[in-house]
């Protein structure tokens, strides 16, 4: 069954937080812990949204992007990168590599949900 | 009663007592005692042999003629000896390492030990000295007139021998003397001790003499400023002229010219040196033997000026004020010190003449004419060598008198010596330009000294016969051939400055010129090239020898015996196997190249190219050569050394430089690292707060669980700052504990049971090994335990073998107490084995594949494993995974 | 003083000699006056001698010594 959101994030007090605010959205989540279960999830599940962190085990958030834009079938999907490395670098990065929204860590709740909104085509929830 | 024969008896007492000084002194430096003769005063004394008869006699009466101008020859030495460390100290120097015997063999010997260059020289010094020689007959023939009264006293009589003859027998009685004084042996290094101990102590006379003469004439005369004011009044104004003009200027440069090229000033001063630092000394003692000798001449000209009768010569004042005085005593003294100066010029002169024109003309001469005959033996050789001396110097004192014949009319002493110093001052460019001119050529100097030397003898040294020769007369008068710029004292039409300016300035511009331009369009040959590369690098390249000059004729046995000494027997005999009669030239060519391999490339063209032009060889001048080839490739070694040297610097620089900015790049790393450490709870932290901050629809249950998030997450920031802030007390060596003998086993047992927990949520296992029953050491429990976790998680954590296993173990022995945390996972790349300890580094590749946590942990373990006194090191495994071991020393 | 500042001293010396024995320098001493009688160019000239020899004898034993003159193999000059 399809997703709304897929959240990839290896810190668990961090995933539940994302869990929170964005069910809270309205939106259905799965979860993962790593970058290898973040690629065949993407791949099963075809979420309407990937949020994504950097630093994962086994397969970096980066590599993730990567191999997403490099797959026909999943490029259109839109991407929001999440990480604590906030360096210009690393953003600079992440836009090379085609993330559709860049949030640093630590961030506020409605940032992340205004960004998944948007990324999902919907105009910005007024509050 | 002063007679001309007394005066002449006390003068042949003088020369006995000259000859005795010089016998006991040679005796003296003979059998080694002469410590006292080789003294830097009386080296000193000697160089002012440049005090002749024209300082005695000659000073006072420029003085009288022309004022200051007299100064002049004594200060242009005076500062070529303030300067002496940078001329004289180099000629005396490459003079010692060449064997310099002369002025005319040193330049020679510069430009490629060229005989025409010896012989050009030599032949221009004698001419050039000629007027100087006839200065002191003229001197010492006047000073006997004056004696006897002949002109200004009329009465006395000197036995009706005239002005010439009495200057011939001078000559002749010199010649005698020089001849019997400086040619009884022939040294190898020219030094003669005897002589310079005599010339010495006429050194001694002749300034005692004239100091005597100048108190008496200022006792005399009622003083300094009386001398001075009664000068005034009488209307004596001899400084009316313009004393420092272009004259005053070009006697300078003249004096200071003629102090490094006279022969016997380069005689004494750099060939009888026997030590470099004497120099040192006459750096400020000859300018002072100066000064004293000029002192009074002033007030001597001044008071002869006034007190004697109008046309009295005053040359001569220096004798004739004490004549006149009644003081016959001190005029004998004067006469003694006048002598002095002269015979002191003209024994050193003519023997260094001699030893140019014995050296360079007359030894080659005999030698071809006899074609080697009659000086086989050591003792011809040396008999010929004497005898052509003797020759030479009865030469140059028939060349003085004849000049002084033929130029009897003119009066005055001090033009003579002008002359003879304009003529040895064309060797001056060719000097300097040897001492410091690398790209001096061979034919640049030759021509160079040819112009000078033409352009001397036509408007300085022919001038001074036009009151004997009619045709001199007129040249000067109107120009050779009527042509009226060539005439000698206006050269190039120019009338109004000076003659002496003006032979001065065309003579030296043209001389230098011609040097420079020649040398500019002419190239060295390969001994020219050595030669100048050692008169060069005198100071850079200690103790180069000079590469001595091969002389032969190119049979096989020549080219075989050079061979032999370079390349040894057997392989000689086997390069000459077969070759007989004239060797072809390729086989001179293949000569060359294995001469090449072993004493380089340039000495076996010099050597070779001189076998084959033709000169016989000694041993003696192939060890030289080959010594001295030694000197230049010890010399490329050394400089290779050195760069190896520099390299290994460069090298060590470079690492270093790499380190840093490895640190540096570590450091930012690290920085970026612990942002991403604070920033992960802060995340949390601040996620949560805003859901329970805004969310109204929270059940009881969540908002505990958010909070208590909160609060576990505020725990690990404070954690990890306390590691940060830890960390940073270790390094400031704030440890924050003492150690205390504990059971360390406890602390391993604390540190499995809390990592079992981490270990059974990853599903690994956590294995004991072997332990050691117990170990006491001297550490802090809870520091131990916690170094422990870090090890044994790092292990757990970084762990993805498909059987992840991680084992503990300990053991004792030889006094200490090992602790290993081994695992399977990835191990540790080479490269990263030493970094991991660093302070900053954290695992390279460790951005993506480790989780975070890690970069503090090992640097600070290592710390406190150190303040325990035992260290931490990760054993050199070639397998799968990691092995770290903690030694501590057991109590 | 250190070897080089010493050979520098030397050589300027030399020239500092040379300038103030020859025009210009030496004629802005030929004044017309006279100490003790004895006319102050004179006077001047000997000054100039006798501080020169001072200097050089000052110098003379300071400048480096024969064994320590020989500089170690570099690239002088």
């Amino acid at each position: 069954m399809a997703v709304d959101v897929l959240i990839a994030e290896d810190e668990p007090s961090i995933l539940r937080s994302l869990d929170f605010i964005l069910r809270r959205a309205g939106w259905s989540i799965e979860a993962v812990t790593d970058g290898d279960a973040a690629l065949s999830a993407v791949r099963r599940s075809m979420p309407r949204v990937l949020v994504l962190d950097v630093m994962l085990p086994k397969r970096s958030g980066f590599d993730v992007l990567k191999q997403i834009r490099a797959d026909a079938a999943l490029r259109q999907l839109p991407v929001l990168i999440l990480t604590a490395k906030g360096q210009a670098q690393d953003r600079r990065n992440a836009e090379e590599l085609g993330a559709d929204r860049f949030i640093t860590k630590p961030y506020a709740n409605a940032e992340v949900v205004g960004a998944v909104r948007e990324l999902m085509g919907l105009a910005p929830a007024v509050e | 009663m002063l007679t001309p024969d007394v005066v002449i008896a006390v003068a042949i007492g003088y020369v006995g007592l000259l000859f005795l000084i010089a016998y006991v002194s040679d005796r003296q430096a003979r059998n080694d005692k002469a410590a006292f003769l080789r003294s830097p005063f009386i080296y000193t004394l000697a160089i002012s042999v440049y005090c002749t008869s024209w300082t005695f006699y000659g000073a006072v009466g420029s003085a009288a003629r022309n004022g200051l101008e007299y100064l002049a020859i004594y200060l242009g030495p005076t500062l070529v000896f303030i300067g002496w460390w940078f001329v004289l100290r180099r000629l005396v120097r490459i003079s010692h390492k060449q064997r310099i015997t002369s002025i005319a063999d040193l330049l020679s010997a510069r430009f490629g030990k060229s005989s025409r260059l010896a012989v050009l020289i030599t032949v221009i010094a004698v001419i050039g000295i000629a007027p100087y020689i006839a200065l002191q007959l003229k001197a010492v023939t006047s000073s006997l007139q004056a004696i006897a009264g002949v002109g200004e006293f009329p009465g006395r009589t000197l036995r009706g021998i005239d002005e010439v003859g009495l200057a011939l027998a001078v000559a002749a009685g010199m010649a005698l003397f020089t001849i019997l004084f400086g040619t009884r042996n022939v040294d190898a290094k020219e030094q003669h001790h005897g002589v310079v101990a005599a010339i010495a102590f006429e050194a001694v006379v002749k300034l005692a003499a004239l100091l005597a003469i100048g108190i008496f004439v200022i006792y005399a005369g009622g003083g300094l400023e009386a001398i001075f004011s009664r000068a005034e009044a009488a209307g004596i104004d001899i400084y009316s002229t313009g004393n420092f003009d272009d004259r005053w200027v070009a006697m300078n440069v003249l004096s200071a010219a003629a102090i490094l090229c006279l022969p016997r000033q380069f005689q004494i001063t750099v060939v009888e040196n026997s030590n470099e630092n004497h120099l040192r000394t006459a750096g400020w003692a000859f300018p002072a033997y100066l000064l004293l000798m000029s002192l009074f001449t002033l007030p001597i000209a001044l008071f002869g000026l006034t007190s004697m009768p109008a046309g009295a010569n005053p040359d001569m004042f220096v004798l004739t004020l004490p004549l006149s005085a009644g003081q016959e005593g001190l005029a004998l003294f004067s006469f003694i010190g006048g002598f002095s100066s002269a015979t002191s010029m003209i024994i050193v002169e003519s023997i260094a003449l001699s030893i140019m024109v014995s050296n360079h003309i007359v030894m080659p001469i005999m030698l071809r004419v006899t074609q080697g005959h009659g000086v086989a033996s050591a003792r011809g050789v040396s008999r010929l060598l004497l005898n052509s001396r003797r020759f030479s110097i009865a030469l140059i004192l028939l060349l003085g008198f004849l000049y002084f014949y033929l130029t009897r009319d003119s009066d005055a002493l001090a033009p003579i010596g002008l002359i003879s110093f304009c003529g040895v001052a064309q060797f001056l460019p060719a000097i300097i330009a040897a001492l410091f001119w690398r790209e001096a050529s061979l034919k640049a100097a030759t021509s160079a000294v040819a112009v000078g030397f033409v352009v001397w003898a036509w408007s300085s040294f022919m001038p001074s016969f036009q009151s004997s020769s009619p045709l001199v007369a007129q040249i000067m008068a109107e120009g050779p051939w009527g042509l009226a710029w060539l005439r000698p004292e206006a050269l190039f039409g120019v009338e109004s400055i000076d003659p002496l300016v003006n032979v001065v300035f065309w003579s030296l511009f043209l001389n230098t010129v011609t040097l420079v331009v020649v040398s500019l369009f002419t190239s060295q040959s390969v001994l020219e090239r050595v030669q100048a590369a050692l008169f060069a690098d005198l100071f850079r390249r200690p103790g180069a020898g000079a590469p001595a000059v091969i002389r032969g004729s190119a049979t096989v046995e020549d080219l075989y015996f050079v061979a032999e000494r370079v390349l040894g027997a057997p392989r000689a005999k086997a390069l000459f196997d077969g070759v007989a009669g004239a060797p072809p030239p390729q086989f001179i060519d293949r000569l060359e190249r294995e001469l090449a391999g072993s004493i380089g490339s340039a000495s076996a063209h010099v050597m070779l190219s001189k076998v084959v032009s033709g000169d016989a060889v000694s041993l003696e001048e192939v060890f030289e050569m080959a010594g001295e080839t030694r000197q230049v490739i010890e010399y490329s070694q050394e400089l290779e050394r050195t760069s190896a040297e520099l390299r290994s610097t460069a090298q060590k620089l470079e690492e270093a430089n790499t380190q840093l900015r490895a640190i540096d790049t570590e450091k930012d790393e690290f920085l970026s690292q612990v942002s991403h450490e604070v920033r992960t709870p802060m995340t949390s932290i601040r996620s949560f707060s805003e859901i329970l901050l805004e969310e109204q629809r929270l059940t009881a249950d969540e908002r505990q669980r958010f909070v208590k998030t909160i609060h576990q997450e505020s725990l690990r920031l404070t954690k990890l700052l306390d590691d940060i802030l830890g960390m940073s007390a270790l390094d400031h060596g704030e440890h924050g504990w003492d150690n205390a003998p504990i059971e360390a086993e406890h602390s391993i047992d604390r540190a499995i049971e809390v990592c079992s927990a981490l270990a059974r949520q990853r599903r690994m296992q956590l294995t004991v090994g072997s332990r050691a029953p117990s170990a006491v050491i001297s550490g802090e429990p809870d520091r131990l335990c916690q170094v422990l976790i870090n090890l044994v998680s790092n292990a757990i954590k970084y762990n993805d073998a498909v059987e992840p296993m991680v084992e503990v173990r300990s053991r004792t022995g030889r006094g200490r107490y090992l602790i290993e945390v081994a695992d399977n996972g990835p191990g540790i790349p080479k490269a990263e084995r030493k970094l991991i300890f660093e302070k900053f580094a954290r695992g390279q590749s460790g951005g993506v594949t480790a989780p975070a946590g890690a970069g503090l942990g090992l640097a600070i373990s290592r710390q406190l494993i150190e303040r325990m006194n035992g260290k931490l090191e990760l054993l050199p495994g070639t397998g799968p995974g990691a092995c770290f071991r903690i030694t501590l020393p057991l109590l | 003083m250190e070897r080089r500042k010493l050979e520098s001293a030397a050589l300027f010396l030399s020239l500092l000699g040379v300038l103030l024995i020859l025009p210009p320098l030496a004629v802005v001493f030929q004044l017309e006056r006279r100490l003790f009688g004895v006319p102050f160019e004179v006077i001047y000239l000997f000054v100039c001698w006798l501080g020169l020899i001072a200097a050089a004898f000052w110098l003379g034993r300071r400048l480096p010594r024969e064994a320590e003159a020989e500089p170690p193999a570099e690239g002088e000059d």
